[in-house]
């Protein structure tokens, strides 16, 4: 386990299948969560 | 357990409609988080993804057409808040980068490192750790 600066990586933002944007961090706020980066689509 | 993939949006949706996924499904176009969580861009093609590739096939997988970035690699990041919060820390409980095409983490061994980082939270709190975003289907 290690820490991690998150302010950046917090701040960044993605867009939902909507296209409404979200804050990376919040997702994590309330406790841990499993970021899963997708090479692709399809 | 939340996919970041690469593409637009409709990308986005046109993935969860295909394959039926049933977990939140973001998109960053502009791969600046990618970046900064520390997941490669490269080709990710050689000879150990060869293998992988036919092991796939075997079991009923098949490459559909490429939404998003080609070159870019994914990976898996356990995350939490850090106790002290208006430091803006996070604990980074699980990593995975993968090197190329078909270097997938088990979902159970995501699911070992969750239940590990609950359990060392659990001691130093003296209670349950957030429950947060279990992965119930990791990979």
């Amino acid at each position: 386990m290690r820490m991690l600066d998150s302010t950046a990586l917090g701040d960044a933002t993605l867009l939902t299948p909507d296209g409404e944007t979200r804050r990376l961090g919040d997702l994590w706020a309330d406790g841990p969560v499993v970021l899963v980066y997708l090479r692709h689509y399809g | 357990m939340v996919a970041i993939g690469n593409g637009t949006a409709l990308m986005a949706q046109d993935f969860i409609e295909t394959f039926g996924v049933r977990f939140e499904v973001f998109t960053d176009p502009s791969r600046k988080s990618y970046q900064l969580a520390g997941m490669q861009r490269k080709l990710g093609i050689g000879l150990r993804t060869i293998g992988r590739s036919i092991r796939a096939m075997r079991a009923g997988f098949r490459q559909g057409k490429t939404q998003g970035d080609p070159w870019q690699q994914g990976g898996v990041l356990g995350i939490a808040p850090a106790d002290d919060a208006a430091a803006a820390r996070a604990e980074i409980w699980y990593e995975h980068v993968d090197d190329g095409a078909g270097d997938n983490v088990e979902p159970q061994t995501v699911l070992l490192a969750l239940r590990a980082y609950q359990t060392a939270r659990a001691a130093t709190t003296g209670s349950a750790a957030a429950s947060g975003r279990a992965p119930a289907a990791a990979g």
